[in-house]
């Protein structure tokens, strides 16, 4: 038997591809029509948010192309990434990828192995004004009017707040679903519908899954594995689920969408006024106060304090936003006999650690803990994978762990992870239609038809077996019994 | 065309699942089928190393004696060590 490697997951592609902290956002964008683009970019906000959460390379080659009047030519972007000009167009059109996307560019075929990209008009227009400060969409928000001597809340205020809201909802997940029962504030019904359309948490009494009873739901493996994101990807996600719940009502999203971004380029600590910034959405506005995205002094008052959670959605750069709680979030200490020490008296951390660590040790300011096998299967039959525990662990290693020589976590932990994670699928079960065989001919004929059909399961020569998937098989009987005609009155 | 061998052309068809799996997880198969009998054994045919082919009504059963048999090789440290 081979032996798999465990101690690169990274080389593997599928773990790879949810590592961007907007990838919610990228496979809602990826969806969007050029009408939508069209719509969105007649905010600046968007148009400097879009611009940012392009790769580097793209990023730098729109930058020096925007004030030209001339479309975009492959032979102008060859020669600023020092290509050869013989590069063909399918390599430079990758790399362009991300902004054809987002419809920055609009592929034209000049002529062969040549390419005009024509940029997006509003797009244009738009990152321009939101470079030189024109523009009159308002898009980066007004502030508000208030009296000069008006107490305003400090920014560490408002971190707190944005930040005790979210846990909150955070920490309402885990707790239905292990039931420590430490006191949470139950979150609005809005955020708990929000958190079941999106299949994070269900109730399990409710069999047909539309009338759920707000009280009694549960965490689902979705609900466990949103969890161990980063609180980047999280809130990104969050805002997706949002996002597409107002579209199934119907109601148009752009406008919401670019919401976000201008939330995303608002300054903390500022105070702005809601319905000269946002007259189209200022319901939307109000939901997102529920997430503690914003900060209300009075329910109804046409104030609002963007907090941390939405300044920081659009900066472009996911280590800038961590570096805020990097502290914090830095706690875990692993050893290679498997024991966790966390520095930490964060409820939530402790109670996301508690899913598959088995703690045994409680201080003020320090758990210990051992992880082990009934732990983590228990884990993992909730949902939660190898590469996601592994992901968390690493992303939460004390500042000590980087002192000794890497890998961060060592090898025989990451290793026995994958183990378990292995050992609990180690049959693979699939529906087969079994042929036998006795002649030779026959078997060789079938094996190339199926295999040309993509029907063939498994063929083992040597005893002229072939197993086929089974919603082929009548297409496969109908050729063995043409065959078999041909070879009986060939004698 | 009847030969004496029957017909050499004749092709045998049978559905069921195949499990494809380690050797030692088959060797557990092999082994809860051989401790079964009549209607109960699942097994239709033994393919190759790492496949067998089960009936189909057996499948959740065999996951859960699999992961039953694999449990009791699994040492357990004593909590109270």
């Amino acid at each position: 038997m081979v032996q798999p490697s465990f101690s690169h997951p990274r080389s593997d592609p599928s773990s790879s591809t949810s590592s961007s902290p907007t990838a919610a956002l990228d496979a809602f964008l990826d969806n969007q029509h050029q009408s939508y683009f069209e719509e969105l970019y007649k905010s600046e906000a968007v148009c400097l948010c879009v611009l940012r959460s392009l790769p580097p390379v793209p990023r730098h080659i729109i930058l020096h192309h925007l004030w030209s009047h001339q479309p975009l030519r492959t032979t102008e972007v060859k020669s600023f990434l020092q290509l050869d000009i013989q590069t063909s167009i399918q390599d430079v059109d990758e790399i362009m990828r991300p902004a054809l996307n987002r419809k920055i560019l609009h592929p034209m075929m000049l002529k062969k192995n040549k390419m005009l990209w024509p940029s997006n008009d509003a797009f244009k227009k738009g990152l321009r004004n939101a470079l030189t400060g024109l523009g009159t969409s308002n898009s980066f928000g007004v502030p508000f009017d208030r009296d000069d001597d008006a107490e305003i809340p400090s920014q560490e205020v408002l971190v707190a707040y944005g930040e005790e809201a979210f846990e909150g909802i955070l920490k309402y997940m885990v707790s239905s679903g292990l039931g420590i029962g430490f006191s949470v504030a139950r979150p609005q019904a809005e955020v708990l519908e929000l958190l079941h359309i999106s299949g994070l948490m269900i109730d399990p009494t409710d069999a047909t899954g539309q009338n759920p009873n707000l009280n009694k739901m549960t965490i689902t493996s979705k609900g466990f594995q949103f969890l161990l994101e980063d609180r980047q990807t999280q809130l990104w996600e969050v805002l997706m689920y949002y996002l597409t719940a107002k579209e199934a009502n119907s109601e148009r999203s752009a406008e919401v969408l670019s919401m976000f971004f201008s939330l995303g380029c608002m300054q903390l600590g500022q105070d702005y006024s809601a319905s000269k910034s946002f007259p189209h959405a200022l319901s939307a506005l109000n939901d997102l106060a529920q997430y503690g995205f914003i900060y209300r002094p009075s329910p109804d008052s046409n104030q609002f304090f963007p907090t941390h959670l939405a300044t920081a959605l659009c900066s472009g750069d996911a280590a800038a936003t961590k570096s805020q709680d990097a502290d914090e979030k830095r706690f875990l200490i692993l050893e290679t006999n498997y024991k966790i020490y966390a520095y930490t008296s964060n409820e939530l951390e402790i109670a996301i650690l508690n899913l598959f660590v088995d703690i045994r040790i409680r201080y003020p300011n320090l758990v210990v803990g051992k992880l082990d096998r009934k732990n983590v299967k228990s884990a993992m039959e909730k949902g939660i994978s190898a590469n996601q525990i592994i992901s968390y662990l690493s992303s939460h290693a004390h500042p000590q762990m980087y002192n000794s020589p890497p890998p961060l976590l060592h090898p025989t932990i990451v290793d026995q992870l994958h183990l378990w994670d292995r050992e609990r699928n180690r049959l693979k079960m699939e529906d087969t239609v079994m042929l036998e065989f006795f002649s030779k001919e026959l078997f060789e004929d079938t094996e190339t038809e199926s295999k040309a059909n993509a029907a063939l399961q498994l063929s083992v020569p040597n005893q002229k077996f072939l197993f086929i998937e089974p919603q082929t098989k009548a297409a496969i009987t109908d050729f063995v019994k043409e065959r078999q005609n041909q070879l009986r009155s060939g004698f | 065309m009847s030969s004496a061998y029957g017909d050499a052309y004749a092709v045998k068809m049978t559905s069921g699942v195949l499990v494809t799996c380690d050797s030692a997880a088959k060797q557990i198969l092999l082994h809860l089928d051989s401790m079964r009998d009549g209607p109960y054994k699942f097994m239709i045919r033994d393919v190759d190393e790492t496949h067998i082919m089960i009936k189909r009504e057996y499948v959740e059963e065999i996951k859960e004696l699999l992961q039953d048999e694999l449990e009791k090789n699994t040492y357990i440290q004593d909590p109270n060590l």
